[in-house]
């Protein structure tokens, strides 16, 4: 799993490839929260290179969703690739994260 | 009382005593020959050595042969030698041949040796064998001595007996040898000795240890008497050689008016050692810089090494044992220490370190270390606590599965023993679990009359974590069912529970169904389960979700109910996503769509014919794939 950053005026754009689970999803976590602390309440995770998600994954990413809700930041999900769509659709996850389908439009869209 | 560690106390015994042994054997060097194969790597490593301009090899080769005559050659040519040396201003002349025969022209020979008065001549000792390993080689007697008239005529007289080691090479050379009480020296060395200035009698033999000259110069000696020979060079790489007749041809020349092949004048103050270095000369040995190295190269070594005054010396015994154990106490200090990762790593860095340590003693130091006994041991040790390590993990490994086993135990008691039977509603659960513990979890009960709760579920992650997870969730939809048959609002206590505790970045998800056989209906919620596959009687599938409901535990939320009539005969069939995730070889998984396919192939089945159908079809789809996840699926006939 690899994590990349880019700010793109007070947004941080946050490229994640690779496989989330249980091997590296504390380290997305911590990410976030250390993202957090920096004041970086405007974040766009683009998951366009993520290959698989699992059950730990998930619980990371309502993780950062509950975090940045309760400082009062905004989450955006894009390029979420189909299968992992899939995972967010079962679970209904998909009802309470802000999924867009490009990452320009998620930062149009703040 | 003092209690007694039985394993530790048969360790430190064992460890001591392999320890034990191998003191010994290094002390009684057994292997002395791997050794002396290690010590010749690092005289091949290092550079040539500084070599005295003054020293001189005349060579009897093979051109001198077949231009004199053959071996052994006329004495007249030798006395025509010493003439050409002595007259061109040569510093000493040693000779490397042992005259113990009368032959044609001694008289000449006599005479120029005399008249020269540095030439230095040979005897050859036998050795009493006993006296090998000893503190002093002992002569018996003479294998070749010199004949007397030439003994007369020498300046000096030494032996030039050559003892080499066991596997046949020349490493070491006697200064002295003791006969019949006294000490006699070695050709060379007298010879080198009378070159510093000093006599025979000036020096003080301290037996298996060192010489010391005029109270003052130490010549460091080995156990056996013996100076190990720093040879600076290969053979023809270090000294000056000269043809033995091209010498002569020079002379000669010189006075028939000839051009002389070399200028003699170059060979004035030069110490000459004459030797027989022809093709099949017995005089050729073993050295650790080459196989054949003729015998004179072993003296003009020694020669040199007293010029420059710089001898090699081994470490003894009890230095090589004290640095044998500092390496056992690092080993197995890093092997114990390190990561297990690294600890490969840190051996390597321990043997390269030590071997380059002991290249820096052997030169520019001039110190001989063990190097086999520390690499051998330092690997040893290595792989002695490293599978002692092992051993201890593998118990340890032992004994978390067999606590993992009782867990499955533990967890399966949790599960219902007995599904409780209601109206004609049959239902049939079977779960396998990926690890000896698992995350699914399922109960049926019978919340009120005529009413049957079926629940399943799926707990993020594996192992113990899911499993204890799993336990709690169980015994809280045990409580909060029993309070309410309303399945949303079950899901919703349920949630708000384990919400409120959720630090672990653990979360379940969850169907509940409860059927009413009186009405023929049922209600069910869902939260972020897989949906339920319901069959008709006439084998349409359609499936059963739900617009909202998060997975339990992760945050605040509402959960829907959904209220359906059911037709008798359908099938409702309930699973675990390690049905749709089930994994071939190839890593394609088994996905929603082929289970929908084969759930409409199950109409007029029974629930455990459904259960036993699917199960079957997944396996063969897995073949011998490891199963990565607990499988669970449960079918309700209505």
């Amino acid at each position: 799993m690899r994590i990349e950053k880019k700010k793109k005026n007070d947004v941080s754009v946050v490229k994640v490839s690779g496989d989330i689970d249980i091997s590296s999803s504390q380290e997305v976590r911590q990410y976030f929260e250390s993202l957090l602390e920096e004041n970086g309440n405007k974040v766009i995770i683009n998951l366009g290179e993520v290959e698989y998600v699992d059950s730990s994954g998930l619980a990371a990413f309502v993780d950062i969703l509950k975090k940045m809700r309760a400082s009062g930041g905004t989450l955006k999900l894009s390029n979420v690739p189909g299968k992992v769509k899939g995972l967010f659709e079962i679970t209904k996850l998909d009802k309470i994260f802000d999924m867009v389908d490009d990452e320009d439009d998620a930062l149009d869209s703040f | 009382m003092v209690k007694f560690n039985f394993s530790k106390i048969f360790h430190f015994s064992a460890a001591a005593f392999f320890a034990a042994i191998l003191i010994f054997l290094s002390y009684s060097r057994v292997f002395d020959d791997f050794e002396f194969k290690l010590l010749d790597v690092r005289y091949r490593l290092r550079p040539v050595g500084e070599v005295d301009q003054e020293i001189v090899i005349i060579e009897i080769a093979d051109d001198t042969i077949s231009r004199l005559g053959e071996w052994p050659i006329d004495r007249s040519y030798h006395a025509l030698l010493v003439r050409a040396l002595s007259e061109a201003g040569a510093e000493k002349i040693i000779f490397d041949i042992f005259f113990s025969e009368k032959r044609h022209g001694d008289e000449q020979f006599v005479y120029q040796v005399e008249r020269a008065g540095n030439v230095y001549l040979p005897y050859v000792f036998s050795i009493y064998p006993h006296s090998r390993n000893t503190r002093i080689l002992r002569a018996e007697g003479y294998a070749a001595p010199l004949l007397p008239e030439l003994e007369r005529a020498a300046v000096d007289t030494g032996y030039i007996n050559i003892d080499p080691d066991r596997d046949g090479k020349v490493r070491r050379f006697p200064p002295l040898m003791k006969y019949e009480e006294e000490y006699y020296p070695q050709l060379t060395f007298i010879a080198a000795l009378h070159r510093l200035g000093y006599a025979f009698d000036d020096i003080e033999v301290h037996q298996g240890k060192k010489i010391v000259i005029d109270n003052d110069l130490v010549i460091p000696m080995d156990e056996n008497s013996m100076i190990l020979l720093d040879y600076p060079g290969r053979w023809g790489e270090v000294f000056r050689h000269y043809s033995y007749a091209d010498v002569i041809q020079s002379y000669m020349g010189g006075i028939s008016g000839d051009t002389p092949l070399i200028n003699l004048e170059e060979l004035e103050g030069a110490v000459c050692f004459v030797a027989l270095t022809a093709t099949a000369s017995p005089d050729a040995h073993p050295s650790p810089l080459e196989t054949l190295y003729p015998g004179v190269g072993v003296h003009t070594s020694l020669y040199n090494s007293m010029l420059n005054w710089s001898f090699l010396r081994r470490l003894n015994r009890l230095g090589n044992i004290l640095i044998l154990i500092v390496l056992w106490v690092l080993t197995i200090y890093l092997t114990e220490q390190s990561p297990r990762r690294y600890a490969p790593m840190f051996l390597v860095l321990v043997l390269a370190g030590f071997s380059v340590v002991s290249f820096v003693c052997f030169w520019p130091l001039g110190l001989w270390i063990d190097l086999f006994y520390p690499l051998v041991t330092i690997v040893g040790v290595y792989t002695a606590f490293s599978f002692k390590k092992y051993m201890e993990e593998v118990k340890k490994r032992e004994v978390i599965e067999k606590e993992l086993s009782i867990a499955k135990h533990i967890q399966e008691s949790f599960l219902p023993d007995e599904i409780p039977s209601v109206g004609s509603l049959k239902v049939y659960v079977r779960m396998l679990t990926a690890r000896q513990v698992g995350g699914d979890l399922f109960d049926v009960i019978e919340p009120e009359i005529g009413k049957l709760g079926v629940m399943i579920g799926d707990v993020s992650g594996k192992g113990v974590p899911a499993a204890l997870y799993m336990a709690r969730v169980m015994s809280i939809f045990k409580t909060v069912s029993a309070d309410s048959g309303e399945v949303s609002g079950v899901l919703e206590k349920m949630n708000r529970t384990l919400a409120f505790k959720a630090r672990s970045g653990l979360f379940v998800t969850m169907t509940y169904m409860v059927f009413d056989v009186e009405t023929n209906t049922f209600n069910y919620s869902i939260g972020g389960h897989m949906p339920t596959i319901e069959v008709s009687p006439g084998g349409e599938v359609s499936l059963l979700d739900v617009e909202e409901g998060l997975p339990l535990g992760m945050m605040e939320g509402a959960y829907k109910r959904v209220n359906k009539k059911y037709v008798p005969g359908s099938l409702y069939i309930l699973y675990s996503d390690g049905v749709t995730e089930a994994m071939n070889s190839q890593k394609e998984m088994f996905g929603q769509e082929r289970l929908i396919e084969l759930a409409s192939s199950l109409a007029g089945a029974t629930a455990k014919e459904a259960v036993m159908r699917m199960h079957e079809e997944v396996f063969t789809f897995t073949g011998k794939a490891e199963q990565h996840d607990d499988i669970t699926i449960m079918a309700i006939k209505t």
